[in-house]
């Protein structure tokens, strides 16, 4: 009787926790599931007008297509410089920070204060500094320098890298000084009583029981690497000089065209390898950080 | 059973609504089938008569009485009742008894013989048109169409308020009908002044070739409207995704002792300007250098090729151009004083004619109704009685005379009856409504579509060529416009001459020409090269910089469409 009771009671509780997911799934459904099928279906067919199936047509003209390629190329080198950058100068940062030196706080401050800038601000700001006659090519004609035109020019990444790096570095930095505030003590002054050093403790130790951290702010600077258009958008419009044209240039154009198949294959293509990078940094993160987390 | 007289003035009574619906069903008729109608109506029933433009039919059922309590019941009776009559055709009678200008309806319908219950009407196809630019000046061909026919609907869709909501000129307008479109909601038929929007959806399929339905059209195609206005709407498949009612030319004229020469490149331009007589004193102020780099960007439509999606900016010769537009004002230096200012406007129209700026630019061709032949005032008050050439806007292939569409029609190949479609479009292009008005009228407003610009078909062209033999003086005996050799402008102080038969084929032959459009570059383009020759003109970079940035930069915008 009492093993039917609680039997019942099992199943009650199935039953129960299954419709509490309900709205959960309901909700992942409509605004993650569906939105990504309705893309999916928008890649194969010809146009939205006629819905036409086309197979895999749209990818097969998107790779060929020489605006695709160039927005992916520029993104791609775009990313591959700044997103370890921000990572590397966030952790150095973090490590500075974490040694007992006067101003500590207001440098913390300082690196968090471009997050609490609206961007549309930011980008006056970046525009009156690296215009024609801004600031930067002032300074550099009064040394005797030769003006350079920053974001009409091969020059362009440079700036948008620096404003990126300028607005993540101190969130991914208040990251970092967390994560190593929650390295066991204990772990380090073993580590000093058996003599290690500051660079060993630092690559051995501290490094291991980060890169769990150091995942996280590794995909959120992709994440944030890839939103770098709208700074480009504000300071550039909607076609820019040719080094500063982005993926999101290419899918924000496309969706103003009206080019729904271009743009969700696009969409599309962009998830797969936005899928393998995360899948290929989750196996570095459980390969470095295994020993630590076990 | 009790007999009693009935008026047969179904819409007295009427509501607006049934109003609406009844004239939308039913084509108006002239005076004389109204008429003949009746005398049928006589015919039939013998005791029916017309008083004060009300029918009157007498030996009716009287009982018919209690259905025709409500308005909307009224006409649908009345509907049946005539047509029981009649055999098969309904009369109506809009305006009542108290109007005098009371338009007739008259309208098929399927007879019962019985007269007890309204006959079913037969359900239309709904053809969606929308138009960008408000829908005000269609209605009336749309209420003609759908009261002309029983078997399709037209309904307007009105994407003008979304500029007017959004304080936007057609750009609001656009963009809802790209979402529209993305969304699947896209309309049957699409009256659009973009022409940039049907080369980059006409790619995709998303058109009818409207040379498909013209096959099969006895009045409305390839034979009866200009080839050059269908080569210039043509896509590079031969296919005619859209077509203008109506357009002008756009130009620039030159006085033939400065310029032989039809339709120049951009060398013959810059040699013409270096070269400049020396009363040239408004060579280059009399237009600044951001509406002359528009004008020639305009019609350099060897710029770009949307079929390969390419741009060619970073060609020598539109370096050449930027640097030749960089050697005109910036600005017009009229005067903030507003007598000066008219004096200056006033000076300024002389400048041609006394070779003082001697190349017209801007020259837009194929207004109607004007009291001179159009080339008469060219010659005699732009250029003083002098021979001209038309110069064209400066191209590489020898088409500068280009053709600027007044809005243009499209049907979508989505539209679920195509041939309803075309029977709409089609009517702008009848003579019926091409017709040209009469020298020294105004376009008839009241005329469904009133035409004020070219017209599209041969007949209308050639009877417009016609018109322009002359020019025109009215007659206080003859109490209308008559034709003259010479009028007198008086406000110029300037006597216009008709022009010759050899310069009349001439300044044909020229329109007849022209067969490529205005302005087939896609406004993004156009705004990246303001943009870029702005900074070459204020001295940010030099012209073959601003040239590779905006290739730089269209290509980009191009490659996008590939």
């Amino acid at each position: 009787m009492i093993s039917l009771k609680g039997k019942c009671g099992r199943r009650g509780e199935k039953i129960f926790s299954y419709a509490c997911l309900i709205p959960s799934i309901v909700g992942v459904l409509i605004f993650f599931v569906v939105p990504f099928g309705i893309v999916v279906r928008y890649s194969v067919i010809k146009n939205p007008v006629t819905k036409e199936y086309v197979g895999l047509d749209n990818y097969k003209a998107l790779v060929h297509n020489t605006a695709f390629r160039k927005a992916a190329r520029n993104t791609a080198m775009f990313s591959a410089i700044s997103v370890p950058l921000a990572v590397v100068l966030a952790l150095g940062l973090a490590v500075l920070l974490e040694r007992k030196i006067p101003g500590k706080s207001a440098f913390r401050t300082f690196f968090l204060s471009p997050l609490m800038v609206p961007t549309a601000s930011v980008v006056l700001v970046w525009q009156v500094l690296f215009h024609n006659h801004g600031t930067v090519n002032q300074v550099a004609e009064m040394f005797g320098g030769e003006p350079v035109d920053w974001l009409k020019s091969t020059k362009g990444q440079v700036v948008i890298i620096l404003m990126f790096l300028w607005k993540n570095i101190g969130y991914n930095m208040i990251l970092f000084m967390a994560a190593l505030s929650n390295i066991p003590r204990d772990m380090m002054e073993v580590a000093e009583l058996e003599g290690a050093g500051a660079w060993y403790k630092f690559f051995h130790i501290k490094l291991r029981y980060l890169s769990p951290t150091i995942l996280f702010v590794f995909i959120l600077s992709l994440i944030n690497s890839f939103k770098i258009f709208r700074e480009v958008y504000l300071l550039t419009g909607n076609y820019p000089y040719d080094k500063l044209y982005m993926l999101q240039h290419f899918m924000n154009n496309t969706f103003n065209k009206l080019d729904y198949q271009k743009l969700s294959a696009a969409a599309v293509l962009f998830a797969l390898v936005m899928i393998v990078i995360m899948a290929v940094l989750l196996i570095l993160e459980n390969i470095f950080g295994k020993d630590v987390e076990n | 059973m009790k007999k009693k007289n009935i008026l047969f003035d179904v819409f007295d009574n009427a509501d607006d609504r049934t109003l609406r619906d009844l004239s939308e069903r039913c084509k108006p008729v002239d005076k004389r089938t109204d008429r003949r109608i009746f005398a049928k109506i006589q015919q039939k029933c013998g005791d029916a008569s017309y008083e004060e433009e009300v029918y009157v039919l007498k030996g009716v059922d009287g009982n018919m009485k209690k259905n025709w309590r409500k308005p909307a019941m009224t006409a649908a009776a009345c509907l049946l009742l005539v047509g029981g009559v009649i055999g098969g055709a309904a009369l109506l009678k809009k305006g009542g008894g108290s109007s005098s200008n009371g338009d007739s309806y008259y309208t098929s319908v399927d007879s019962t013989g019985e007269g007890t219950t309204a006959p079913e009407k037969k359900e239309k196809t709904v053809i969606t048109a929308a138009f960008i630019f408000g829908i005000t000046d269609y209605e009336k061909m749309v209420n003609i169409f759908n009261s002309g026919q029983d078997d399709y609907t037209i309904k307007l869709v009105d994407y003008h308020k979304y500029d007017v909501e959004n304080g936007t000129y057609g750009e609001a307008a656009m963009r809802q009908l790209k979402i529209d479109i993305a969304a699947g909601d896209a309309p049957d038929i699409i009256f659009t002044g973009d022409h940039s929007l049907i080369n980059a959806l006409g790619s995709k399929g998303t058109f009818a070739d409207l040379y498909s339905f013209m096959e099969n059209d006895p009045e409305v195609n390839r034979d009866t409207l200009l080839p050059n206005v269908l080569k210039a709407f043509e896509s590079s498949d031969g296919k005619l995704y859209s077509l203008a009612p109506t357009y002008q030319i756009n130009t620039m004229v030159v006085k033939k002792k400065f310029g032989q020469k039809e339709n120049w490149s951009i060398d013959d331009m810059i040699a013409f300007f270096d070269s400049a007589p020396a009363t040239a004193d408004h060579l280059y102020d009399s237009v600044t250098r951001g509406w002359l780099l528009e004008i020639i960007v305009r019609g350099m439509n060897e710029l770009v090729d949307y079929d390969k999606a390419e741009c060619y900016f970073d060609s020598d010769e539109f370096v050449k151009v930027l640097e030749f537009c960089n050697r005109f004002a910036e600005s017009q230096n009229v005067p903030e004083d507003k007598a000066e200012a008219d004096a200056y406007w006033r000076d300024k129209v002389t400048w041609t004619k006394l070779d003082r700026s001697p190349l017209y630019m801007g020259m837009i061709m194929g207004y109607s109704g004007t009291l001179e032949s159009e080339f008469s005032s060219i010659k005699y008050v732009d250029f003083g009685g002098e021979d001209f050439t038309f110069v064209g806007a400066p191209t590489s292939d020898g088409h500068g005379g280009k053709i600027e569409p007044l809005g243009e029609f499209a049907i979508l190949d989505t539209c679920s009856d195509k041939n309803g479609a075309w029977q709409f479009v089609r009517q702008f292009f009848t003579k019926e409504t091409q017709a040209n008005h009469e020298p020294g009228e105004a376009p008839d407003y009241k005329k469904a579509f009133p035409i004020q610009q070219m017209r599209v078909r041969k007949d209308c062209f050639e009877e417009w060529i016609e018109q322009n033999k002359y020019c025109y003086e009215y007659s206080d005996e003859e109490q209308k416009w008559v034709k003259t050799d010479h009028t007198y402008w008086e406000h110029r102080d300037t006597t216009l001459y008709a022009p010759t038969d050899e310069e009349l084929e001439d300044y044909r032959r020229y329109l007849l020409s022209c067969d490529t459009l205005d302005n087939e570059i896609a406004p993004d383009i156009m705004s990246i090269c303001k943009e870029e020759a702005d900074a070459y003109f204020h001295g940010d970079c030099t012209a073959k910089q601003a040239a590779e940035r905006i290739q730089s930069r269209c290509s980009i915008l191009l490659s996008e469409n590939a």
